[in-house]
């Protein structure tokens, strides 16, 4: 039991006894007697009250706990996509590292997803596949090359780096802006579930 | 019907790289032209199935896997391709479904 608890139960102990001898409410009769088995009952329900409420607040700070370490992981996708992005903004990427990155974001949100499942946080199956799908369209934009390239073609490929155009490179951020704006929702839904 | 298995990341490259030799190490046609391919051709001579994993690398490019499992369909087309292959992804399931989407979609083209 915390000290600020025990100055709690002190006072309103004391209120009790003040009331009970000073103020005289008009039409009420208080009893100057008190019943043992009344005594009992009240200590009882008293501490069945106190356990309730202690078990309540451990239950909401642990799903604090389950929240935040979620939220976590989200800006932990977050910032590394944008880091991506920075390095795409420069115009070219080495092939291996955006391919790398995709494979570890898709694992990273497969996970939240199963995390936020598991801890009952109500996320729809049409909500998932839109923040899949959307980070697919990501990847593709930055490392998909059709089979026949025209000579202006807006990525290319030479000696395992990535050259795009500055038409891809909008292209790539407004991707990442929408999967953003999806992965900033899931964050909100995290925080409110 | 036994089968024949291809690990990616244990007989090619745990770097799988873009769609063609000519744009880096790795690529798609690399991977066909010496692995894919005549492992195919044996599993069919065999009457085997032909199981491909592809856990283990660092990650595909969609390039990569088109032209190594869509190449192979527009040579011999996607019925005979699906019948013998078996594609294995745990690490990213939908790996499993693109490549039979790459396959049906090469047969479209060729």
């Amino acid at each position: 039991m915390k000290k600020a608890d025990i100055i709690l139960a002190v006072g309103l102990f004391i209120i009790g006894i003040l009331v009970g001898k000073y103020i005289n409410w008009p039409y009420f009769h208080i009893s100057k007697e008190i019943d043992f088995a009344e005594v009992l009952s009240a200590g009882s329900s008293f501490i069945l009250a106190y356990l309730v409420v202690k078990i309540l607040e451990k239950g909401k700070e642990e799903r604090r706990i389950e929240k935040d370490y979620l939220i976590s992981k989200i800006e932990e996708v977050n910032n590394e996509c944008n880091q991506l992005i920075s390095t795409i903004r420069t115009g070219q990427i080495d092939y291996t590292k955006a391919v790398s990155s995709f494979k570890v974001y898709n694992i990273k949100i497969k996970k939240i997803l199963k995390i936020a499942n598991k801890i009952k946080i109500d996320i729809t199956e049409q909500e998932k596949q839109k923040i899949l799908k959307s980070l697919k369209i990501f990847k593709d934009l930055t490392t998909f090359t059709p089979r026949t390239l025209p000579a202006n073609s807006p990525i290319q490929i030479i000696n395992n780096i990535v050259f795009f155009s500055n038409q891809r490179i909008s292209e790539i951020e407004t991707q990442w802006d929408r999967l953003e704006d999806y992965m900033f929702d899931l964050h909100i839904k995290v925080n409110k579930g | 019907m036994d089968k024949k298995i291809i690990s990616v990341a244990n007989d090619f490259s745990k770097t799988p790289g873009p769609r063609y030799i000519k744009e880096g190490d790795f690529s798609g046609e690399l991977f066909r032209s010496k692995i894919l391919e005549p492992e195919y051709l044996n599993a069919v001579k065999e009457n085997k199935k032909l199981e491909v994993n592809l856990d283990g690398t660092v990650g595909y490019a969609t390039s990569f896997l088109e032209e190594a499992f869509g190449g192979l369909a527009r040579i011999y087309s996607a019925e005979k391709v699906l019948a013998i292959l078996t594609i294995i992804s745990t690490e990213e399931e939908y790996y499993k479904d693109e490549v039979t989407q790459y396959i049906n979609e090469a047969n479209e083209e060729s």
